[in-house]
């Protein structure tokens, strides 16, 4: 009631706040009074306007005032920063030039890792699409993996009510493309359903999307394709042949696929056509392809996994049922039924498969960003190292400013804004960096980013957020420790507090050096672990060995071309194999042999080869023979299989010719054991691998060519090559080129390691530099003394070299078991590794310490030099 | 002692004159009153503030009163000093204004 007849309590508050007075003159009871009287004479309404009024009369002088003052120790703050930055130009370029490295370091990674953030995220459905995947027992353990199988995605709508749509999509189809005079291989077409368009955002620049894949023999291209088929001509309605059978014509082109998609494609085709190719089947038995669904908003995801998991059982099961064969096969065979049983499917969300699918994308993410965290740190450190060290310089400036009445919160507030203040000098550099730098980065992380995504709000604040961020980390120390500072003691010429301030310091140093010579250590464990991977003996000669694919109908022309081929004495052999030989990932767990333990599982690895194989590839032979054209029953009847065979057969290598083996509906006996060959990356171990002779399974050539006449040799197999299969082009590739390739991924991730190194390097030493010269700076006098009492200019470049040494080697302590338990645990996801390599510790240890004696050295040097008649005579 | 500005001098005559009854609205009535024109609310306390801290008035901390919302009222009264400060000022303005004819400011005809 009282305050309800009052004046309102903000203005009064406002007008409290305005006046700024310490001493009450009664001003809050009068205009309370003169409130009530006005009330009571003219109306609340009125006494409120009036009351309001005061206030805003009040506004304009206080501001004025404010501003005035603030501005005043602005200028003036501004004026001492700016002194301070010339007068120590020196410092100041290590201050700003270390921190625009280190920021420069942080944004790129901040782009790097907003790009990797911002894959998938431009669908306008991202939150409610999910890609499929399914997850069963394997010997290995839980075995997790995206193929579905053909039939699944029809079924899917109209069974599981919360989900909206479904589209299947092809592995990516390998075809022959033919458009009038041009032919080229293309290897991104994807067969898929016509939802693909109403779930993802791949907008259609020609043609509609509601129809445009309903037709058998339509086709929709990207822009880019229609470029390279058309030039300029518009694609619509245009034609092409697929391996020079299949007609399509376009009925739609797309804009082109952003990079950031995990979805990537340049062709798309209706899904039927993989019919036509023969490459489907009715079984829910089988897996294998990708299969997308737009879920209704707020489904359980848990809930519709279970669903399907219980669809395509209870229809497995019906299909089972129905078929005898299958049902007494089904009832035998316990690995069979438990890979059944324990099928399990689950809902990836999109935007969350390049995130936490198989290229765990999130991982690099996180390591990159605690890099770009630990060159800011240093960064930043070496700021607050330089302000810190300086502080005895500027210890009477405070205490003068603590003598005229400054409280500690401005001071504080004017060491922040000092380091603010050069945080966003060296922000503004940094940008300059960056905008400089953009292409060397580009191709150094394999992206392509264009500058414009640099000019993007989120940047911009990124940037912001960084400078201040650093400003106000960097700045606090200085802030805070200085200002604590007791005026009486600093103008007395007493410091309080510098011994912990130098202890403080030393550990600052100390602990830029470790992660220094941490970095230095991995550099080169990574360089080391890629080289020994690239130059590791893989079994066989991969030199001068080439494969060639033989797409569509060409296999059937292979006898031929290999007859045709070995007449050349420059070609020395000619095989075929099933699959890349980098990648054989064709496996089985139900194979059997003689005397098989059944409660043991094992996964054996298949593939298929041609007669000649160990000749040509240069594998030897352990036990047994290769496959012979002497004896009719090789093929598809016998087995070539690795060292690894015997081994799980528990036999010895000679002993397990002769026994009978069967996988992947092979059943036969070894003839051979071949020794161990790397058919995969050799980061993998490897594993059990049986090889069987059946020519419906050719899809490469294999070459050798003759050491020293690679041009002649190649040029004889080209010339074969377009007689005997005119419609096809030529296309081969070397063996050792694509092992190196795999390594590409390291190989890249070595030289951002570089990068950062270096830059970390280069940051601790311009740090070191600074605060050499300021030790340098601070013993001036003690250095005249010592030169006057007869100390030699080494002996005092030793003395100062020599305090610096020893925290490096501090330094070196701390980084080595570190260095060591990260390398150890990097290396452990190598099945192959040269082990941890201790001089490259010492070597990394003996860099860092050599980097720092000169770096000190060269003030150490300068200050020996001065002639102590300078630095004493105001004595 | 040094002289009182021209506000100070309208102020503690004010004072002077409200006696038993000076505070923040009824002074600032007369100032209003005796120079013609509204002043803000707020214009009086830096003034009074001057005076008190100058020794020229001293406050009286009254009770307080439900009309003024259960806030005391500080009621001011001239010091010795202040007397002294009035007195001489009137003295230096009479000593202006000696022999200064009002008409010496009329316009010429």
């Amino acid at each position: 009631m009282k305050n309800a007849a009052g004046p309102p309590r903000l203005a009064l508050w406002l007008l409290d706040r305005f006046s700024g007075w310490e001493d009450d003159y009664g001003a809050a009871g009068d205009f309370e009074e003169y409130y009530r009287a006005l009330a009571a004479e003219r109306g609340t309404r009125h006494a409120r306007r009036a009351c309001w009024k005061q206030v805003s009369a009040a506004l304009p002088g206080y501001l004025k005032n404010v501003i005035i003052w603030s501005d005043a120790m602005m200028k003036h703050y501004f004026r001492v920063a700016f002194r301070n930055l010339w007068k120590h130009k020196g410092y100041s370029f290590v201050n700003i030039a270390g921190l625009a490295v280190g920021m420069a370091c942080a944004l790129f990674i901040l782009l790097w890792v907003q790009d990797e953030l911002s894959y998938d995220r431009f669908h306008a459905n991202a939150g409610t699409l999910y890609r499929l995947e399914q997850e069963r027992d394997a010997p290995q353990g839980r075995f997790r993996h995206f193929s579905m199988p053909y039939s699944l995605g029809p079924l899917l709508k109209t069974d599981i009510p919360e989900i909206q749509e479904a589209t299947r999509t092809s592995v990516p189809l390998n075809l022959l493309v033919r458009s009038g005079e041009k032919a080229f291989f293309e290897n991104k077409i994807l067969a898929v359903d016509p939802q693909i368009f109403q779930m993802f955002t791949f907008p259609l620049l020609k043609g509609d999307p509601a129809t445009a894949l309903n037709q058998p023999g339509s086709l929709v291209i990207t822009e880019d394709m229609g470029k390279k088929y058309f030039g300029g001509a518009d694609p619509i309605g245009r034609t092409f042949v697929f391996n020079n059978a299949h007609a399509f014509t376009v009925t739609g082109v797309l804009k082109n696929i952003p990079p950031n998609s995990t979805l990537s494609f340049d062709m798309l085709v209706p899904f039927d056509f993989l019919k036509t190719l023969g490459q489907y089947n009715d079984s829910l038995l089988n897996n294998n392809i990708p299969t997308f669904v737009r879920l209704r908003a707020r489904s359980d995801i848990a809930a519709v996994g279970a669903k399907i998991t219980r669809l395509v059982g209870d229809r497995t099961l019906a299909g089972i049922r129905a078929n005898p064969a299958l049902m007494s096969q089904y009832q035998s065979n316990p690995e069979l039924r438990r890979r059944f049983e324990s099928r399990n499917f689950l809902l990836l969300p999109l935007v969350d498969i390049r995130l936490f699918g198989p290229d765990t994308a999130i991982k690099n993410i996180y390591l990159c960003s605690i890099l770009a965290l630990f060159v800011l740190l240093i960064a930043c450190i070496n700021f607050m190292n330089l302000t810190t060290a300086r502080s005895a310089n500027r210890a009477k400036e405070i205490g003068l400013r603590k003598v005229v009445g400054a409280q500690r919160k401005s001071i504080a507030g004017q060491f922040y804004g000092e380091s603010i203040l050069t945080a966003l000098l060296a922000g503004t550099t940094s940008l300059i960096l960056v905008i400089l730098l953009f292409p060397g980065f580009n191709a150094l992380s394999g992206k392509s980013m264009t500058l414009h995504s640099l000019l993007s709000g989120k940047f911009l604040f990124g940037i912001l957020a960084v400078t201040l961020f650093t400003g106000i980390v960097a700045g606090s120390y200085p802030a805070l420790f200085l200002s604590s500072f007791r005026p009486v003691k600093v103008l007395q010429g007493r410091l309080s507090g510098v011994g912990k301030n130098a202890i403080f310091r030393k550990s600052m140093v100390v602990f830029q050096f470790s992660l220094s010579v941490l970095l230095l250590i991995c550099i080169g464990s990574v360089s080391r672990q890629v080289n020994y991977l690239k130059e590791k003996d893989l079994g066989y000669d991969k030199e001068q060995l080439i494969y060639l694919p033989m797409r569509d109908q060409a296999p059937s022309s292979y006898a031929v071309l290999k007859e045709q081929l070995l007449r050349s004495p420059r070609i020395l052999g000619v095989t075929a194999i099933r699959q890349p030989p980098t990648s054989i990932t064709g496996s089985d767990d139900m194979a059997d042999w003689d005397g098989k333990d059944p409660a043991q599982r094992f996964t054996v690895r298949f593939t298929s080869v041609d007669f000649d194989y160990p000749d040509t590839m240069g594998i030897q032979m352990v036990a047994g023979r290769s496959f012979s054209r002497t004896m009719a029953s090789d093929i598809q009847r016998t087995f070539m299989v690795n060292e690894e065979v015997p081994k799980i057969m528990g036999l010895d290598a000679a002993s397990a010719i002769g026994k009978r083996f069967s996988f992947r509906g092979y059943q036969g006996t070894i003839i051979g054991v071949m020794r161990n060959f790397h058919y995969q990356s050799a980061r993998y171990p490897i594993e059990p691998l049986g090889i069987v002779l059946d020519p419906s399974q050719f899809r490469f050539a294999v070459v050798r060519l003759k050491a020293g006449a690679i041009t002649e040799s190649l040029a004889d197999v080209k010339e074969t090559w377009r007689r005997i299969l005119p419609q096809y082009p030529i296309e081969y590739r070397f063996f050792d080129e694509d092992f190196d390739r795999m390594y590409k991924g390291y190989e890249r991730m070595g030289s951002l390691f570089k990068v950062f190194a270096v830059m970390a390097v280069i940051i601790a030493c311009l740090g070191l530099f600074g605060l050499a010269s300021f030790t340098a700076e601070q013993r001036t006098k003690e250095i005249g003394v010592r030169k006057v009492l007869g100390a030699s200019s080494r002996g005092i470049v030793l003395l100062l070299s020599g305090e610096f040494a020893k925290w490096v080697l501090a330094a070196n302590v701390i980084a080595w078991p570190a260095a060591y338990f990260l390398v150890r645990k990097w290396l452990q996801t190598f099945a192959y590794s040269p082990g941890i390599a201790w001089g490259l510790f010492i070597l990394a240890g003996a860099g860092a310490l050599i980097l720092a004696f000169l770096t000190v050295s060269f003030q150490a040097v300068r200050a020996s030099r001065i002639n102590p008649a300078d630095t004493l005579k105001y004595e | 002692m040094r002289l009182l500005t021209r506000m100070e001098e309208i102020l503690l005559i004010s004072i002077w004159r409200l006696g038993d009854n000076a505070y923040g609205i009824t002074i600032r009535e007369e100032v209003d009153r005796v120079t013609g024109e509204e002043w803000p609310l707020g214009a009086v306390y830096p003034y009074l503030s001057r005076l008190h801290k100058g020794g020229y008035v001293r406050t009286i901390t009254s009770r307080s009163t439900p009309e003024r919302g259960g806030r005391h009222k500080i009621l001011y009264r001239l010091t010795g000093a202040g007397q002294e400060a009035l007195a001489e000022a009137r003295q230096v303005n009479q000593r202006t204004w000696d022999g200064v004819s009002v008409v010496a400011f009329r316009k010429p005809a």
